[in-house]
């Protein structure tokens, strides 16, 4: 029995959603883009991959296609919100390359290697201070903002910034030696 | 006001981007990394999949559509089509609304801790004015004798505050709520105008939360709750450096955990009803409901109780499993300490402290740790975690309890919760037995120190019984005639609450029990 070629295509591409959605996310911070922000370009990506499916060379790997589809998109994205809304821009093309190297830097490129990183991830998380824990929930579980986790922890706004960095440090370091990688520094 | 500091200093994040260092592509990736990880609650609670992927996926459901935008192959559209025949031809409405019974049983409802019936009796009425006026006056003439320096500070307690905080409560009873929030926010007001009534300003804001709570402001509520939070995290470093402890020392972890938990977990409830309300329909989306930030309260008392219990185990030699719960910590100190007098005497205060090396166990404590397993069982059930909820729920009961030292209702509220887990795990005669449990605890409870708490549990709470009754006939027998009448009388009594609220707090309110309507349409 033949393959169904859609079929397979979405399968594959439901593989890959997550890791997507995780490539985005690791831009909105920096971007600002909303929860929905980040469904709506996924959206459009996913729309685009689906368009162009059949530029996709199966004896190649998916991720780094579907990473170069998004970067079209994103790079329309921002044209686009360069002209109508200049001045709340946040993210250039080469900053969002820059994130889409580290992310495959980081992420494993193989089926389970999101699975891998959440592991080390989670493991890591409870490595943390429990206050560095509160203030990482606070900010990315509850999206709360640094004046209202300042409230709550009783901080001025600046320094939840600091230690939110310093937090991510930490998580960076402790993830790269989980998967057994070398930290990247820059 | 103090909690409004932070947003003074800095401008809100929608008029500027959160981060101001230097761009770190790895740090963003982690970012990613961490958001994901949020965005399935699974991820916290449980083993990840291999795949690290949710069961459901919002994504997936997106998925669908988009293949139906494109056009799905002949294939994929004929197992769709079986696969519709096959969920038609297996499943009849009964079974349907069983899953909507058991997501109901889930979601807790928040309801105003007022009777309706109250504000239709005018003699019932007049009577609790004339209360109120009664407390004004000694309210105001403490006030008085403040201004001109001649209360004693048992009367500031007394006189002042306890008068005044009867004053919005009872307004609150009769419903009476924007009242009651302008008495409670004036109550702050002066103490921020006088810094030596500044112990009691972590209570008054607390009072103003439970204000905007009742009326289902939860946005309101939360920033009352949290500047109390601040407050008496205030209190606590001051103390602490008033009397040079460490925060180990037993009465630092005390006081963490008297002055601070009851506040977590009213922001827990606030959480969970909040949750409700983005939570898509119970019929639609059977599963857990997004409740982490309700556990994130749950978490943070329950790491304060802790630090207590560990505290009291180790210069004890006590020993106990490093994974102990909070629960079994408890379960692992002596029979005295488990179950001290009901009340006790400065000698037996200092008697315990010799024997039990600086700590000292006291009913109070036994009830908000019970108190405490009550509400870690609620979160666990919206997290359809229904194994955990009753196991946390059947500890919480074996912690030697006394009425009169309970004024949250425990009596009442353990068995109802009791009965929506059973629900929930899909046993409809179990429950019935909780329930008739908890309709003998809706009376005024046995003994209050405090008479303006004495109340009857509102007949709204007192409706719920009979909805989960009526619920639980209904998912035998979807057209019972009983179930029906039972849940539609509940409704009735639900809706007829929300008279008194208003604009989006109304709406909010009557959102609640949509799927309760549903059940009877």
């Amino acid at each position: 029995m033949s393959r169904d070629p859609d079929r397979w295509y979405w399968t594959l591409y439901h593989e890959h959603e997550e890791r997507l959605l995780t490539l985005l996310r690791a831009a909105a911070s920096r971007w600002r883009l909303t929860p929905e922000e980040i469904d709506e370009l996924a959206q459009q990506i996913r729309v685009r991959a689906w368009e162009r499916r059949d530029t996709f060379d199966e004896s190649r790997r998916f991720q780094p296609w579907l990473v170069g589809i998004a970067k079209n998109v994103v790079r329309e994205h921002v044209r686009a919100a360069g002209v109508h809304r200049k001045t709340e821009l946040r993210i250039t093309p080469d900053e969002f390359d820059a994130i889409c190297d580290a992310h495959l830097q980081i992420v494993p490129d193989h089926p389970n290697g999101l699975a891998e990183a959440l592991t080390a991830l989670h493991g890591c998380l409870a490595h943390l201070d429990a206050n560095d824990r509160r203030l990482i929930s606070l900010k990315y579980e509850q999206n709360k903002d640094s004046p209202q986790i300042g409230a709550a922890l009783a901080m001025q706004a600046a320094a939840v910034r600091q230690r939110l960095r310093r937090a991510l440090l930490q998580l960076r370091a402790c993830i790269a030696g989980k998967l057994e990688m070398e930290p990247s520094h820059g | 006001m103090d909690e409004r500091h932070d947003h003074d200093i800095d401008p809100p994040e929608q008029s500027r981007p959160e981060s101001e260092d230097p761009f770190d592509p790895h740090l963003c990736v982690i970012e990613g990394l961490v958001m994901t990880y949020y965005a399935d609650p699974a991820r916290r609670t449980g083993p990840l999949t291999l795949t690290g992927e949710p069961v459901e996926p919002p994504a997936k459901r997106r998925l669908l559509n988009i293949k139906w935008m494109f056009g799905l192959s002949g294939l994929a559209l004929a197992a769709c089509i079986t696969a519709a025949v096959l969920l038609f031809s297996t499943s009849d409405a009964a079974f349907a609304d069983v899953d909507v019974i058991r997501g109901l049983a889930r979601q807790p409802l928040v309801f105003p801790n007022f009777d309706p019936a109250v504000r239709a009796d005018p003699n019932e009425y007049q009577r609790r004015m004339v209360e109120i006026h009664d407390l004004r006056i000694r309210r105001d003439d403490a006030v008085h004798r403040f201004k001109v320096g001649t209360l004693t500070p048992r009367g500031i307690n007394d006189d002042l505050l306890h008068a005044w905080s009867g004053v919005y409560r009872r307004l609150r009873d009769i419903g009476e709520f924007d009242e009651a929030g302008r008495e409670a926010r004036a109550l702050v007001a002066l103490i921020d105008r006088n810094p030596s009534l500044i112990p009691y300003r972590a209570v008054a804001l607390n009072d103003v939360a439970l204000v905007a709570y009742h009326i289902r402001d939860l946005n309101e509520a939360e920033k009352w709750f949290l500047a109390s939070i601040q407050q008496r995290e205030i209190d606590q470093q001051t103390l602490r450096a008033k009397n040079r402890w460490d925060e180990f020392h037993p009465d630092a972890l005390l006081f963490a955990i008297r002055d601070l938990i009851p506040i977590c977990l009213n922001l827990s409830a606030l959480e969970l009803a909040r949750a409700a309300e983005t939570t898509p329909p119970v019929k639609t989306k059977p599963g857990p409901a997004p409740v982490s930030a309700a556990r994130q309260w749950i978490v943070r008392a329950e790491a304060d109780f802790r630090k207590y219990l560990l505290g009291a185990c180790g210069p004890n030699s006590i020993s106990h499993s490093p994974n102990a719960s909070v629960a079994e910590l408890f379960f692992s100190l002596p029979p005295d300490f488990q179950s001290p007098p009901e009340s006790t005497t400065d000698s037996q205060v200092r008697e315990f402290q010799t024997r039990f090396h600086g700590f000292s166990p006291n009913s109070t404590l036994n009830v908000l740790l019970r108190r405490f397993q009550l509400a870690a069982a609620t979160v666990a059930l919206a997290e359809s975690d229904t194994a955990a909820a009753a196991k946390l729920l059947a500890d919480g009961r074996r912690i030697p309890y006394w009425p009169i030292r309970d004024e949250s209702r425990l009596d009442f509220h353990e068995p109802l919760l009791a009965a929506r887990i059973a629900i929930a795990a899909g046993r409809f005669d179990e429950p019935l037995q909780h329930l008739e449990e908890a309709a003998q605890h809706t009376g005024p409870p046995v003994v209050s120190n405090d008479v303006a708490n004495a109340r009857p549990i509102p007949p709204a709470r007192v409706a719920e019984l009979a909805a989960l009754r009526g619920a639980c006939l209904l998912a035998k027998d979807e057209n019972d005639p009983e179930g029906r009448r039972l849940v539609k009388e509940s409704l009735e009594a639900w809706t007829a609450l929300s008279k008194n609220l208003t604009g989006k707090n109304r709406s909010e309110f009557e959102k609640q029990f949509e799927n309760w309507e549903d059940l009877i349409r």
